[in-house]
């Protein structure tokens, strides 16, 4: 069903009681490809992106990952979604997440964020969590401020910090929300610049995004959504500078200027 | 269980007590107030000496025990001029809620930006009419929450003033229960739980009622 | 004469001292322990569990510590046969229900100042629920209230006076006894005792401000 696909959303739907987010939205995401989803705020996109780790629970469609599947709890009528939860677990060993906020600890070093979760959660060794952690923390530039307080440092420091952290367990498929939404445009290009060099490598990326200049660049696809439903999805090249619907063509007039 | 009957009879008694715990808040509060307020006017001023005095006063009033405070002053007073507890007992309340009020009102004044006072001065007002025109009708709605909960946390206290024979409601339960040695006392030690209780959580009720008028009546933040 | 006082004042003073300090601080553990479960009855979504924690708030916080103790000493301890334990463990015990009160409402504001992304950063990762309020959450919340944590100790110190009332030899029962036992002025023995308090609060207050300052590296706001 998967094959070389990593995440498969079939007909996907998210209500808050009678207020639907999410219409309908089936996309599926390549191994190794990079998908930048955009479209005005209040578009869906990004709970779109927080129902594929069930931090968000669909309320309709499936979620597929070869780790597991995911409901949408209307379809489970009722009985105790148990199987959800079990497999969000599977699903999240191998997938990822970065916020827009950051959300690093704050009453722990930057070198400590990183290695809280394999030493918790995959019991690696402390010495190995530490090397993987001084490895990943070059990766992303931060290995000299390993021994900073997440308050001390500035917002780019901090996402990549942060994506040094989603790093560490190791997972296949990375989720971004708007990772350089809360940044100034300055500190936005160092973020980009990490995600650049993990997409070179191969990694399957899902990036909610405002940043077109980046989604023309690195993205293999982009997915143009409004309203909560895909409104357009293509090469970047075509959905960016040459959209065919009005609302596409709306939303791109006015963030590209 | 015995004794209830005993608390129903005694009820009026209660009251009455009740009654004596209400009038020494009641003028805790206000002579409390009237320090406070002048105690927060005078630390506006930049006399450093009067000011670190006021300040000594506050961190001893907030940093003492009332049950302390109280035996002090009914000691000092007693000691040098015959008065009754009730008038010795109001005098400590008012001297430690004027303390705690004191801090309220510094609290309101800063919260008032500067440009308040910036404006009344460049529109030629004087200092006393900046204050009672602009400054303390602010600070007062700021402060008034915490106004209304001092006066609970001075009827809380009040019942100290039993230790030093001011016969308020919780000296008239003692007394009753200890003229009667052969009844189970609990009943007594409920309903003196109890009129707290209602009494304070009534005295709540209103402040909620009260704050949410005066905030409507002077608008939003 | 000075030198004197404090030598005629000092064998009542100490073991009260070290009785209030002794009484506050158990009190006040026990609280920490109480309080966090009230506090979590308190922000539950259960209404009934929630409303459970509300009425405990409300009848503590809203009744005077002094009837408390006089109903719980001189009404309860009778009636559930309780007269084996002393009037210190008895005062003790009426003051952490007391503080637990205070201490639940304080963690509560606490639990709700942790923005939602610290829960959510720490499930992506799969950090179990426990663990992560643990580990992640409860160090954050302590940071954040540590000033109310301080208020609410020099309160328990103050409001372990109250003890005196069922006899129990903290420092205001002391120093009660110091006035018929000396010749020394009874309002200079209390200013004297008031000082002592006075002492210890300032001691708790600088205390908690190398604490604050400690913490003040991993402040929230940054963090987020």
């Amino acid at each position: 069903m998967l094959g070389d696909n990593a995440i498969l959303a079939v007909n996907l739907g998210k209500k808050y009681g009678n207020n639907e987010v999410l219409k309908n939205i089936s996309i599926t995401v390549k191994k190794g490809e990079v998908v930048c989803i955009v479209g005005p705020s209040g578009s869906g996109k990004s709970t779109f992106l927080r129902c594929l780790n069930y931090l968000e629970k669909a309320t309709a469609g499936d979620i597929i990952y070869e780790y597991g599947q995911i409901k949408g709890t209307e379809d489970l009528k009722g009985s105790i979604p148990l199987s959800n939860s079990r497999n969000a677990k599977k699903i999240r060993k191998n997938v990822g997440m970065v916020f827009q906020s950051f959300n690093l600890w704050p009453h722990k070093t930057v070198l400590e964020n990183v290695t809280e979760a394999p030493i918790l959660i995959k019991k690696t060794k402390k010495s190995d969590a530490h090397s993987l952690a001084l490895k990943l923390l070059e990766k992303v530039g931060m290995s000299e401020r390993k021994d900073y307080y997440p308050s001390q440092l500035s917002g780019g420091q901090q996402q990549r910090a942060a994506i040094a952290r989603a790093l560490a367990m190791q997972p296949e498929i990375m989720l971004f929300d708007e990772p350089t939404s809360a940044l100034d445009p300055e500190l936005a290009g160092e973020v980009l610049n990490v995600m650049k060099e993990l997409a070179q490598e191969g990694m399957t990326m899902v990036i909610v995004t405002h940043e077109m200049g980046f989604a023309l660049e690195v993205a293999d696809r982009v997915i143009f959504m409004d309203g909560g439903y895909v409104v357009e999805e293509g090469k970047p090249e075509s959905v960016i500078k040459n959209p065919q619907t009005d609302r596409a063509k709306l939303f791109f007039s006015s963030v590209l200027k | 269980m015995e004794g209830w009957d005993l608390v129903f009879k005694y009820i009026p008694k209660l009251m009455e007590g009740l009654g004596y715990t209400v009038i020494s808040s009641v003028c805790a509060i206000i002579i409390g107030l009237a320090a406070g307020l002048t105690l927060a006017v005078i630390r506006l001023g930049k006399n450093r000496l009067i000011n670190s005095v006021i300040s000594v006063y506050i961190s001893f009033v907030r940093g003492t025990p009332v049950i302390v405070q109280i035996f002090i002053i009914f000691y000092v007073l007693s000691d040098f001029i015959d008065l009754p507890p009730l008038t010795a007992g109001i005098i400590a309340l008012s001297l430690n809620s004027g303390g705690f009020i004191a801090e309220i009102i510094r609290g309101g004044f800063m919260a008032i930006p500067k440009g308040q006072y910036e404006v009344c001065e460049a529109m030629g007002f004087s200092y006393l009419q900046t204050l009672r025109r602009v400054i303390l009708p602010q600070v007062f709605k700021i402060t008034l929450p915490q106004f209304l909960n001092e006066f609970i946390a001075i009827i809380k206290v009040s019942p100290l003033l039993s230790m030093i024979g001011v016969e308020e409601l919780t000296r008239v339960a003692q007394m009753r229960i200890n003229n009667l040695h052969e009844i189970v006392p609990l009943p007594f030690y409920i309903t003196l739980f109890v009129i707290y209780f209602l009494f304070n959580s009534l005295l709540e009720f209103t402040a909620g009622k009260i704050e949410k008028k005066a905030l409507l009546k002077k608008g939003g933040n | 004469m000075k030198g004197n006082i404090f030598e005629t004042l000092l064998p009542f003073f100490l073991p009260g001292i070290k009785l209030t300090i002794i009484i506050s601080f158990s009190a006040i553990l026990i609280s920490l322990i109480t309080g966090l479960f009230l506090g979590l009855m308190y922000v539950s979504k259960n209404k009934v569990i929630h409303s459970i924690a509300c009425i405990y708030i409300k009848i503590f916080r809203n009744t005077p510590f002094m009837v408390q103790v006089y109903l719980i000493y001189f009404g309860l301890r009778p009636v559930l046969g309780l007269q084996n334990f002393s009037a210190a463990v008895i005062g003790t015990a009426a003051l952490a229900l007391y503080t637990t009160a205070y201490v639940a409402v304080i963690l509560e504001s606490g639990l709700r100042s942790v923005p939602k992304g610290q829960y959510e950063s720490a499930e992506v990762l799969n950090i179990p629920y426990f663990t992560a309020f643990f580990r992640i959450i409860l160090p954050q919340v302590f940071t954040v209230i540590i000033p109310s944590l301080t208020g609410q100790l020099i309160m328990t110190v103050k409001e372990s006076s109250v003890l005196t009332v069922i006899s129990v030899a903290e420092l205001t029962n002391k120093t009660y006894t110091a006035t018929n036992e000396t010749a020394i002025e009874s309002f200079e023995i209390f200013i004297a005792a008031g000082c002592v308090y006075w002492a210890i609060n300032l001691i708790i207050e600088i205390i908690s401000k190398l604490a604050e300052k400690r913490a003040s590296k991993y402040q929230l706001q940054g963090g987020r």
